[in-house]
């Protein structure tokens, strides 16, 4: 590619790159983590997984990543696999093997969704939350005791990473409307028609969904306002200061279709508050809680970049050797 | 004479095996050059994998094309259902859970068309188990699609026609 447009492209994959690559402080990854992790184990924990086993083996179907099961799995051992992946985001939250345990919830909760969905129809619910989740799953390990001002590459790209998926995932949803209906998915009367068509799973009864699907002005913004929404979300994610403003948005967004239609889509909003809401703090800021982005170790001489091994420093040592006057770490 | 592996030892007299590891300036660098490759494959990689199969329209779980209410709405719905004949009359086939995941094997009511007759007895019976329909009360299962359409200012949907896709014999 040449030419002014071609270097104006090169020039903004190279800051985009950058950005990807940049140091991060490790307390951030630990936050979106620990976070991601309660999402999944929320769903694992409200969800009776147990009803995979009443569908006949004549009727399941096999494509998704657990098509490779041919056997229908028995009650009991989809309940060890929920409490598998329960344990897994124990051990993220109480920061015990954390890479270990988000890998262990993850493989679990992914299994368990990917079996509830294998009915004949692509469910969506889940999926967000476990292509997010997916990129952490090759992110290193936080060190149990924090440098105050530590940063490295180490913990900068995972979390930059789960918002790159996020964004896709939201532009994709919106690409794919404009890709088969065109503009007439908003200017028509699509929106009207959906929520006729739906309106029957409202919570809140019907009558008030079709009072707004008569309303041609009222269902063609909410159209146009969800596909702008989903087409900009890379844009609104990039930005430190609009990604709170992003993850209300969604949630109004996901809201309204649960009000309207019945549909549970809490996940995702969940999983986008989970990965932006972090991402949208300045750099030195934390979340509240120690359990969420861990105990901080101060000290001048970790005032510098974070080890790269992800070594564990004994804090507590090196405390008190730092008072008895040695200055060799241990 | 005693090995050593220090700059006071000329090159020539040391040893392969007491080859020195990397110094920590080095190993740190490496660690980072490391990073980076594996920070932007899997971001790149991920990102890519999702245009990809959105692209293509692959649906391999959670491998999705991401088509959610993707096509545009009319007024008029085309359905297909499952009917059983039996002694009392005909009989709407659906599971008596209409939650997830069993109402969704509806879904493949499309599939019978292309099934094999056993593959088809085999379908019809699992759904006839899950609505709580005995198949040996049953005579025929018809396959059946049905056009609807909502009437203005009315909150209910009108049956237009209905058409006999395929019959199964459970």
């Amino acid at each position: 590619m040449s030419g002014p447009a071609g270097s104006s492209l090169c020039r903004a994959a190279r800051v985009v790159d950058r950005a990807l690559v940049a140091p991060g402080p490790a307390h951030r990854l630990l936050e979106v983590r620990t976070l991601l992790a309660l999402v999944i184990g929320l769903r694992l924990a409200t969800r009776d997984w147990t009803r995979i086993a009443d569908r006949p083996a004549a009727l399941t179907d096999h494509g998704t990543v657990m098509g490779w099961l041919l056997l229908a799995p028995p009650a009991w051992l989809l309940v060890v696999v929920q409490c598998a992946g329960l344990l897994g985001v124990a051990l993220v939250v109480a920061r015990r093997s954390g890479r270990a345990g988000f890998v262990l919830a993850w493989c679990a909760y992914t299994a368990l969704a990917a079996l509830w969905g294998s009915s004949g129809k692509v469910l969506h619910p889940d999926v967000l939350t476990v292509t997010v989740g997916f990129v952490l799953l090759l992110a290193a390990d936080p060190p149990q005791a924090l440098p105050a001002t530590g940063r490295s590459p180490h913990w900068g790209w995972p979390p930059r990473a789960a918002l790159a998926a996020l964004a896709t995932v939201y532009f994709l949803t919106g690409a794919q409307k404009l890709r088969h209906s065109g503009t007439g998915w908003v200017f028509s009367d699509n929106m009207s028609w959906v929520l006729r068509q739906g309106g029957s799973g409202s919570p809140f009864g019907e009558a008030w969904v079709h009072a707004v699907a008569d309303q041609p002005w009222l269902t063609q913004a909410l159209a146009g306002g969800a596909l702008v929404l989903e087409l900009t979300a890379p844009v609104w994610l990039a930005i430190r200061v609009t990604r709170v403003p992003f993850v209300l948005a969604v949630a109004a967004m996901h809201g309204s279709i649960w009000a309207f239609l019945g549909l549970d889509y809490s996940a995702w909003v969940l999983t986008a508050a989970a990965v932006a809401v972090p991402m949208a703090l300045r750099p030195g800021r934390r979340l509240p809680g120690r359990w969420l982005s861990g105990p901080r170790l101060s000290g001048r001489w970790l005032s510098g970049p974070a080890h790269e091994d992800g070594a564990r420093p004994a804090a507590g040592a090196v405390v008190e050797m730092r008072r008895s006057g040695v200055t060799d770490r241990p | 004479m005693p090995l050593r592996n220090d700059a006071r030892t000329a090159r020539g007299h040391r040893p392969a095996w007491t080859a020195p590891w990397p110094d920590a300036a080095t190993r740190a660098a490496q660690a980072t050059r490391h990073d980076l490759h594996r920070a932007r494959a899997v971001t790149y990689g991920i990102v890519l994998t999702l245009l990809v199969t959105a692209a293509v329209e692959a649906e391999v779980w959670p491998l999705t094309a991401y088509r959610l209410f993707s096509t545009v709405r009319t007024g008029t719905t085309v359905s297909l259902e499952l009917v059983a004949a039996t002694d009392d009359g005909d009989v709407l086939v659906q599971p008596a859970d209409r939650s997830e995941p069993l109402a969704t094997t509806a879904r493949q009511y499309p599939d019978l068309s292309t099934a094999t007759p056993e593959r088809r007895r085999e379908m019809v019976t699992a759904w006839l188990a899950l609505a709580g329909i005995d198949p040996a009360a049953v005579t025929t299962v018809r396959l059946e699609r049905a056009v609807r359409t909502l009437p203005d200012g009315t909150s209910t949907w009108v049956e237009r026609s209905r058409e006999t896709v395929l019959e199964v014999v459970p």
